[in-house]
């Protein structure tokens, strides 16, 4: 049986008011909390363990490298990729993908027109529309159908009409929420023979993500989307893929024989990691993910999953409230306009009454703009931390705040 | 008549005096209510103010050599801070304008709910009026 009372002792940054009111924190789409033992983890390794990794011929240094191989295999285990040398760590879902739409692009692998969907964050569009204007070939982006969920048969459409060398495509909206077949996705596009990069970010807390089922070729997420820390981040390829690959951030620690002839470089994941790496962060997604697995996540998931039904009934009875999307499965967050009072103002009032949501486009200009015609929403995304009651506070703040706004407007 | 100056002093005590956050934020919302719409047709993209994560429509004038404010934004907050600024500029000599140091967000509560990139908004819409206002002194 999940206890959110228990597992809120976790959480003392729950515990506040702001503004004279108790906390109720529904922003866990943009960063989630860390629960006490994953600070704990960090703060541990700072006074105990703490010194660059690889190559230090000292104690510390040891502890150190043998605490982030340590964590690349935890991350291994968490995703079930084959090897934990199919984990590269990075700076977030953002730096993952960056990189490997350069690397896709800058290794020969890329002949063909790389086609993403119309619900992407920025993170899973730009860097891939960028690389392809760059190298001069088509990008396209699959359409929704009007429930939001992805158009499966214009998605096909476009992988088999043209020459696709790869798909990057979200496993969870950060807007809609909706949750992408993403197993199916991978399977169609393979068909068709083109390789897919999976966006993580969102759905790396919510869904067990298992690279293996997913048969996916990439895919990427963020420590602080799941209570690990910021700054660090996975990119997971298969072997065969990640060895296609040419380095495009170059340092220490990624090569073998530097001459003023040339350069080799090490195996991977090591060649992709130029630098010193944020040891540290993966040291603390690791506890993140030792957190999680520690909780029942399939009870967990139920929790979460009826926290936001309850979530969607509740704000469905505000006067004039439409939602963005209503996909066949949704996870993590619900996104909504109000008649006649814009999402900033809905938030920064919201905000001083002890609600914290988030306003604006979420990064995801394609999707609002293209797709739905609405240029700002305001997103509620509730944890497995959350209670009901704080749904209740959080609707009751939005009812006296659209009222108060819509006196004046 | 008031200086924006002391117009602006004036503006922070009542601010202060509104109450807690929400009631410092509820008094912009009040300054909004002030605000005469501005008509649809007149917001046009040529007179967006860049910089502005809201929109912000601004047409400035001049009554007799003193500067005139017309502007609206979709927001009602920046609604609030517009007609505060109105408050402040309307019908003041060019000269005062331009020198009066525009910092009533960052003096009070409202400064939680103006990020950097709100901040760098506001500063637009003041760099406007006082590039106006410079016109005008000539």
């Amino acid at each position: 049986m999940f206890e959110v009372q228990q597992v809120r002792a976790d959480f003392p940054i729950l515990s506040q008011e702001v503004f004279g009111h108790p906390l109720v924190y529904l922003d866990n789409a943009a960063t989630m909390q860390m629960p006490e033992p994953v600070l704990q983890t960090v703060v541990n390794h700072y006074h105990a363990d703490n010194a660059n990794v690889h190559r230090g011929i000292h104690a510390l240094s040891e502890r150190s490298t043998r605490a982030l191989e340590t964590a690349r295999e935890r991350v291994r285990a968490f995703v079930n990729a084959k090897s934990a040398d199919e984990i590269v760590f990075t700076s977030g879902t953002t730096g993952s993908l960056n990189m490997l739409a350069d690397m896709w692009f800058g290794s020969g692998c890329a002949d063909g027109a790389v086609v993403t969907t119309m619900m992407e964050h920025h993170a899973n569009f730009v860097p891939w529309q960028q690389a392809c204007l760059k190298h001069g070939c088509d990008f396209l982006g699959a359409p929704l159908d009007e429930k939001g969920d992805l158009d499966m048969g214009e998605l096909e459409n476009l992988l088999s009409c043209h020459d696709v060398s790869l798909l990057a495509v979200t496993h969870v909206s950060n807007v809609l929420g909706t949750v992408n077949p993403i197993g199916e996705i991978v399977a169609m596009a393979h068909a068709h023979g083109v390789k897919v990069a999976v966006d993580a970010a969102q759905s790396i807390r919510h869904e067990v993500v298992d690279v293996q089922a997913l048969d996916c070729d990439f895919l990427a997420f963020s420590g602080h989307k799941m209570g690990g820390p910021t700054g660090i981040g996975v990119l997971y390829g298969k072997m065969a893929e990640l060895e296609r690959l040419r380095p495009v951030r170059f340092g220490g620690e990624m090569v073998g024989d530097v001459r003023v002839a040339g350069t080799t470089f090490e195996r991977a994941p090591l060649r992709f990691e130029a630098g010193t790496p944020n040891y540290i962060g993966a040291i603390g997604l690791a506890a993140a993910m030792d957190y999680l697995d520690n909780l029942d996540r399939a009870e967990v998931g139920k929790y979460e999953h009826e926290l936001l039904a309850y979530a969607e009934e509740r704000l469905a009875g505000i006067d004039g409230l439409s939602f963005l999307g209503n996909p066949e499965k949704r996870a993590g967050c619900l996104s909504f306009t109000v008649e006649g009072a814009h999402p900033f103002d809905v938030a920064t009032l919201a905000d001083k009454l002890g609600v914290a949501l988030r306003s604006g486009n979420q990064c995801a200009q394609p999707l609002l703009y293209e797709a739905y015609d609405a240029h700002n929403i305001t997103r509620l995304s509730p944890a497995f931390y959350n209670t009901y009651d704080e749904i209740d506070v959080a609707v009751n703040v939005l009812h006296r705040v659209i009222a108060r706004i819509r006196s004046v407007s | 008549m008031e200086s924006p100056q002391a117009i602006q002093e004036r503006i922070v005590r009542e601010i202060e005096r509104a109450g807690d956050s929400f009631d410092q934020f509820d008094f912009l919302l009040s300054k909004a209510a002030e605000l005469p719409e501005m008509p649809e047709e007149r917001k046009i993209a040529d007179v967006l103010v860049k910089d502005c994560q809201s929109q912000v429509w601004l047409y400035l004038h001049d009554i007799d050599g003193r500067p005139v404010i017309e502007a609206d934004s979709d927001t009602l907050m920046i609604r609030g801070t517009i007609q505060i600024l109105k408050d402040m500029f309307d019908g003041q000599p060019p000269q005062a304008v331009v020198d009066c140091d525009v910092n009533y967000i960052q003096r009070t509560d409202l400064a939680y709910a103006f990020d950097s990139k709100r901040v760098a908004g506001q500063a637009a819409i003041v760099a406007r009026i006082k590039e106006f206002a410079k016109g005008l002194c000539a």
